[in-house]
């Protein structure tokens, strides 16, 4: 057998076929007592419901916890997300709410290059080597 | 291509048959809810009875026509000959079974993770919760409700779907392929460790990977855990007292990779039971499967480039190759840089580059043997599209040095 097949896995392309959204699930951490979490609390009795209606992609989950309120996103590869929201009032809450659902789970960094991308250029690379050679640099 | 075509009627014939041995169709509809731990979803009772009600008419019907035959029978033949062993069901039964089913349907329909699962792969309102949640369980690991009712056979299906409209791409896209380079991109798409990719990562669902105590204690087949995959999972390494390794190999347990990849067959295949069509199973398939990115000029080894491309020019009627130099920088220097391209008579057959002229050689052989197996027709049509009109394709197949 003069050609030798090397195995390889094929890699998501997430917006290609179809978009799944990373954001599969958020957890909001809650306490009874604790007076930060009076926004925290306000949120899940008056406009959770709907916030969750809205989103019918994302399992929501409620878990009550002593200590400071917290908003937890969970995303591919077991990644989580989790922002404090002690003292915000449901407003503030909604908008880290909808920061968590819209992330990526990628981590934060200043890009170098201006394109980063998976595939090749379609124009290829240019190529001293194939300029006429009366072109040619000459040294 | 025939062979495809061929495959494609026996797939047809077998879904057939699988429909009506595994799936028939409720007039169930899914609720518009809030996928939410604390909401109670009310199914529409009265809609459940009423199938209920019907499905054991039915199944009495069938019971009473049995009967019948069963008595003409024993009148035709003679009183010498054994009676049959088969006995009709009796109607408690048949009542408990349907109730048990329609109890599931209703833990089902209740399942938050069930419903966001469903939304999060837009699938059709047919593809009915408690088909999913069967999906989702594995052998071994069935409900009180129904202990036959795991993914086993929809894998099975869900399988050759798979397998059938991946290698119908490939072959369309790349009809020079060799087999065995084939053979590894169809893996490519459809392997256990791609498929866990797709049902952990991208459609996000999770396994059950309770300890057996866990098991013991809470109500497993709660709506809550309807949602997750259950499977019996296998422990490679368990350490007995000599520290010795011991393979456990406790009956139908499956690894989660195993398990995410049997859940993402069944879910196709419910998918097309649901749909009962194959044009948006293929749709789905191309969606979520054929839209990941894999580079096939990578799959390739080649042991004797130059030689494998003067067989093919010989047995393609072309001109025996040449490799001519196209292009060079600092020969005497330590780093130069050769470009060498195989021409045949006139045309250029692949070109390439390297720090030496051997090596520019075997490169510029390697690109115009990838050129020629990685040929691609512009727009094809595949096998099972509706206007395809089959071309006869001669493949010399692989070529032999």
């Amino acid at each position: 057998m003069p050609v030798k097949p090397l195995s390889a896995t094929s890699l998501s392309m997430n917006g290609l076929g179809t978009f799944m959204l990373p954001c599969k699930k958020i957890v909001l951490q809650y306490c009874n007592w604790n007076g930060s979490a009076e926004g925290m609390r306000q949120f899940i009795l008056n406009e959770l419901k709907d916030y969750a209606a809205s989103n019918p992609k994302i399992e929501f989950n409620i878990i009550k916890k002593t200590g400071h309120p917290v908003v937890k996103g969970y995303y591919p590869y077991n990644q989580v997300k989790s922002i404090c929201v002690r003292n915000l009032k449901p407003f503030e809450i909604k908008r880290k709410l909808d920061l968590i659902k819209n992330n990526s789970s990628a981590q934060l960094t200043s890009y170098k290059n201006n394109v980063t991308s998976k595939n090749k250029n379609p124009r290829g690379i240019w190529s001293p080597f194939h300029v006429a050679p009366s072109l040619r640099h000459k040294i | 291509m025939n062979l495809l075509l061929l495959r494609s009627s026996s797939l047809k014939r077998t879904s057939c048959s699988f429909l009506s041995k595994s799936l028939s169709g409720n007039g169930f509809l899914i609720s518009p809810s809030i996928a939410l731990h604390y909401s109670t979803i009310t199914p529409e009772k009265n809609n459940t009875l009423k199938a209920a009600e019907e499905h054991v008419n039915e199944i009495n019907e069938i019971n009473q026509k049995h009967k019948e035959n069963h008595a003409s029978e024993i009148k035709n033949q003679n009183s010498n000959s054994a009676p049959s062993k088969i006995q009709p069901i009796s109607h408690k039964q048949t009542r408990l079974i349907v109730e048990k089913q329609i109890k599931f349907k209703e833990t089902a329909l209740r399942s938050p993770l069930l419903i966001t699962l469903h939304r999060r792969l837009e699938l059709p309102k047919s593809f009915e919760l408690y088909s999913l949640a069967r999906c989702l369980t594995c052998k071994g690991r069935t409900s009180q409700y129904s202990k036959n009712a795991d993914n086993s056979a929809l894998a099975y299906f869900g399988e050759s779907l798979l397998d059938y409209y991946v290698t119908e791409h490939l072959i369309t896209k790349y009809p020079r392929l060799p087999l065995k380079i084939l053979e590894n991109a169809v893996d490519a798409y459809t392997s256990d460790k791609v498929l866990h990719d797709v049902a952990a990562n991208s459609w996000g669902i999770e396994a059950d990977n309770s300890l057996p105590i866990d098991l013991a204690l809470r109500d497993v087949d709660s709506s809550y855990y309807l949602g997750k995959l259950r499977y019996v999972e296998r422990h490679k390494q368990l350490e007995n007292d000599s520290n010795f390794i011991q393979i456990d190999t406790k009956k139908n347990s499956t690894t989660e990779r195993n398990a995410m990849a049997s859940a993402v067959k069944s879910i196709l295949a419910v998918y097309y039971a649901s749909t009962e069509s194959l044009s948006e199973t293929k749709k789905f398939i191309h969606a979520h499967i054929l839209s990941r990115k894999l580079d096939v000029s990578s799959l390739f080894a080649f042991n004797q480039p130059t030689r494998e491309l003067s067989v093919l020019c010989k047995r393609e009627n072309l001109e025996p190759p040449v490799t001519r130099l196209i292009s060079e920088t600092g020969r005497l220097s330590r780093s130069p840089v050769f470009v060498a391209g195989v021409f045949s008579g006139t045309e250029k057959l692949g070109e390439s580059y390297a720090s030496s002229l051997q090596e520019a050689k075997i490169r510029a052989a390697v690109a115009a043997l990838k050129n020629y197996y990685l040929y691609s027709p512009l727009n094809p049509k595949y096998p099972s599209d509706e206007d395809f009109s089959p071309a006869l394709i001669v493949d010399h197949g692989d070529v032999i040095v």
